[in-house]
């Protein structure tokens, strides 16, 4: 009944995996931490460049390909985009070595892809949106169309802000 | 110019990661978790500390620890102090 060879269902045979689907609160504030702590090392290496003059590629290519933690979305921390997978995603956790590698990017959301739109990302207020490169906004439900303007912000979190003060959501 | 050091701590193992990062983590001169070594700041170092981002944690300091320095670093708290020392 107890020990080592007791008899449970996933050592009866069969294949009966007691993986979560998902991460849990406690593992994704470790994940979080875990992505920071890269982020800080990234950052006192390019500080530490910095002073001497000197530059890096490696270090360039990160900075330039990589979003830090605060500006990846959750969807991007805690899963990882699988083809073979239902809706194209499944945790994160089930990457090997998924505590001590670097797995930041997904490829961009399909749909996003087909209007082809730059990105689509959900705003504070819980709506699905995606920015147009021509300055077009349309919502998951029903579209807003919106004048291209020359000092549209084109970072996120800017335009998250400008989109929440200046569109009454319908 | 005023030379500082990288001061790297490794922080998790390497344990089942490829050959390529452990032997940057060997050319670094870290064997063991926790264990502290100092390097001056330069592209060469940057980048093979880039390789084990995710392994270790770094910090720019001026002067390198020797040894020692590092052991009285980890030295707990004595727990009492002397105010003044007793005549015998």
């Amino acid at each position: 009944m107890f020990g080592a060879f007791r008899f449970t269902n996933p050592l009866s045979g069969g294949l009966l995996w007691k993986i979560p689907w998902r991460l849990s609160r406690f593992q994704k504030t470790r994940q979080r931490r875990r992505l920071r702590a890269v982020d800080s090392v990234v950052a006192t290496l390019d500080a530490a460049l910095a002073k001497q003059g000197e530059t890096l590629t490696a270090l360039e290519t990160w900075k330039e390909s990589m979003p830090t933690e605060a500006e990846m979305l959750p969807k991007d921390k805690y899963t990882i985009f699988d083809r073979k997978e239902k809706r194209y995603r499944k945790g994160i956790h089930k990457l090997p070595k998924w505590t001590r590698v670097s797995q930041r990017l997904n490829p961009q959301d399909t749909r996003a892809q087909i209007l082809g739109l730059e990105r689509e990302e959900s705003c504070s207020t819980g709506l699905l949106y995606s920015v147009g490169t021509r300055g077009t906004i349309e919502y998951r439900r029903g579209r807003i169309s919106m004048e291209a303007k020359e000092g549209l912000p084109r970072r996120l979190g800017e335009f998250v802000q400008y989109c929440n003060s200046s569109f009454k959501l319908l | 110019m005023s030379s500082s050091y990288f001061r790297v701590t490794l922080h998790r193992s390497a344990i089942g990661l490829p050959e390529r990062t452990r032997g940057v983590l060997a050319a670094l001169g870290l064997r063991k978790r926790s264990q502290t070594v100092f390097h001056p700041v330069s592209p060469q170092f940057a980048g093979m500390i880039m390789k084990v981002k995710e392994l270790v944690r770094v910090r720019e300091v001026d002067t390198p620890l020797s040894p020692k320095e590092l052991r009285e670093e980890r030295r707990p708290e004595r727990g009492f102090w002397l105010e003044k020392p007793v005549p015998r």
